[in-house]
């Protein structure tokens, strides 16, 4: 690991075997420096390094100022709004019904609440394509519990969005769905080919990881169905499969071989891992470790071929393209996926279907498009912020993390996590990442 | 002279990493489509340029130091050619250092003499 120093009291210094790397928290403006150059820099001003550095935008003068205010300027300068525009896209949560019990799913499963009704769904998928009339795209994504346990209102929904696409002139539907892989009918495969459906399936890795966290109802492994299944899903054609896999105490010092299994023996090619949420209240992963572990694994996934991202990949695209890459929970273009629930209700945070600061009906979101604000992130809440090279990468805890942790200061564990992957992402410039 | 980083655009922009959980298909289905532009970009760039076909190449990838390695047959001359590209101008050079290293030893233990050029 490199050590990290404060140059002129505004850019961070990372030196390793006698070079370094300049960084600019703010404008995210990096550079590299050969041994030659970090002697001279550290002799008496001017020399040749000084004077490049200066072309470069890096100076010792300028008045001092305060980094999260800069960001928060920066963000005005290149239109970068944390207030989602509109919502683009919907995760519906079909049920609440799981045939299987993971210990750290972030949904309250099989709680006996009504699953959602054709009429509520059809309500939702209207909001949607209104909401999106004459765009490219909108998507979609079957969600519970297990989804499939509600094939009957994905057919139906497929159908109803083909329709409202029609009649809205929305170009495109995608569609995804998160399944554990445990049951997937004849018919269900049949459905998911002709919808050409992108199918996220999860998975924590071999028998002795995945069955660590991810058990049937009744406590027995499901390891050999959701191999069979997925190999069904993989011969199929038309069909997108990947697998989202969840750091967990079972695989994280393992997530190389891990992944290394999920492409050799399952066949599945992408890999997404997902972000650590802090349920109970704090990261249940050491975030330093758990940064270095996804930089291998997605290099081991690389070298086999396959393409695996998580929100490392935050690092390497804001350092790349001098922009911050600190809201997460929207997209690209400003719009949110939000959560549609049972009951006609919306959840604003796709991972946490429960906190009452983020639900609302679909009549407040029609009448009130304000209430989309409720999201909107604090740019670097608490002053730490401003001494974090990671300042404009992470950008501090979301609402939900706020929420979750229980105020402003970030769980140190996802302060280590972040601050490690600018460290990773700035000495390594390939082409590959 | 120091050097900037790289300016790089072409990540999985469309995938779009900030917002992850709920995109896992659309990364999917944009691996076909960006794999194509690939395949459109290289006919367009074989028009440009005076250019042969690189069989049989592999790339490498390193953790320590960070980064790639493109190993190849030279397609007009005997020989290998070794392009390395680390995360850092230090780590480029001593990535194809090794590069070149592992190809001599390589040959060295399948009896292969090196051959001088001319």
């Amino acid at each position: 690991m490199a050590a990290t120093r404060l140059l002129w009291g505004k850019y961070f210094q990372y030196d390793r075997d006698g070079e370094a790397v300049l960084l600019d928290p703010v404008t995210l403006n990096s550079c590299y420096l050969d041994r030659g150059e970090v002697t001279d820099l550290s002799a008496v001003p001017p020399t040749a390094t000084h004077d490049a550095l200066s072309e470069l935008g890096f100076t010792p003068d300028g008045p001092a100022t305060d980094r999260r205010e800069a960001l928060r300027r920066q963000l005005r300068d290149l239109a970068l709004d944390p207030t989602p525009n509109r919502v683009s896209g919907l995760r519906i949560v079909l049920t609440d019904r799981c045939n299987m019990a993971c210990t750290y799913c972030f949904v309250d499963t099989n709680t006996g609440k009504p699953d959602m009704t054709e009429d509520e769904l059809a309500e939702g998928l209207r909001y949607l394509f209104e909401e999106n009339a004459d765009r490219d795209e909108v998507s979609i994504q079957w969600f519970g519990g297990e989804p499939t346990i509600r094939f009957d209102l994905m057919r139906y929904g497929d159908e109803l969005a083909d329709r409202l696409a029609a009649q809205h002139k929305v170009k495109r539907v995608r569609r995804t769905v998160v399944t554990n892989g445990a049951r997937l009918t004849d018919e269900a495969l049949n459905h998911l080919v002709r919808h050409e459906y992108g199918v996220g399936i999860s998975i924590d890795g071999p028998p002795d990881i995945n069955s660590a966290n991810r058990l049937l109802l009744g406590g027995r492994p499901a390891d050999d169905r959701i191999r069979r299944n997925v190999r069904r899903l993989v011969e199929a054609e038309e069909l997108h499969v990947g697998c989202n896999l969840t750091p967990t105490a079972a695989n994280i010092g393992r997530l190389a071989e891990t992944v290394a299994w999920i492409i050799d023996t399952l066949g599945l090619k992408f890999i997404y891992v997902n972000t650590p949420i802090p349920t109970g209240g704090r990261w249940r992963v050491n975030g330093q470790d758990l940064a270095h572990e996804l930089y291998e694994a997605r290099l081991v996934a690389l070298s086999k071929g396959g393409l695996l991202f998580s929100v490392l990949d935050r690092a390497f695209q804001a350092l790349d393209t001098r922009r911050p890459m600190l809201f997460d929970h929207m997209q690209g273009d400003g719009t949110l996926n939000a959560a549609y629930l049972p009951g006609k209700r919306v959840s604003l945070c796709d991972i946490n279907f429960t906190e009452p600061n983020f639900l609302f009906t679909l009549d407040e979101l029609r009448y009130h498009p304000e209430v989309l604000g409720t999201v909107t992130k604090r740019v670097a809440p608490v002053p730490a912020c401003g001494d974090c090279p990671a300042l404009a990468i992470c950008g501090g805890p979301s609402r939900n993390e706020q929420l979750l942790i229980g105020g402003d200061t970030p769980d140190p564990e996802m302060c280590a996590f972040y601050t490690e992957t600018v460290d990773i992402a700035l000495w390594d410039n390939t082409g590959v990442q | 002279m120091p050097t900037p980083r790289r300016t790089k655009t072409d990540h999985l922009i469309h995938a779009d990493v900030v917002d992850s959980k709920s995109k896992a298909g659309v990364w999917m289905g944009e691996r076909a489509s960006f794999q194509d532009k690939q395949r459109q970009i290289l006919e367009g760039l074989k028009d440009a340029l005076n250019w042969v076909p690189l069989e049989g190449a592999i790339m490498a990838i390193s953790t320590n130091p960070a980064g790639i390695t493109v190993i190849a047959p030279n397609p007009t001359l005997p020989g290998l050619i070794v392009l390395a590209d680390g995360g850092s101008p230090a780590a480029s050079a001593h990535l194809q250092t090794n590069g070149e290293d592992l190809v001599r030893q390589v040959m060295s233990g399948l009896g292969i003499a090196e051959e001088a050029a001319a």
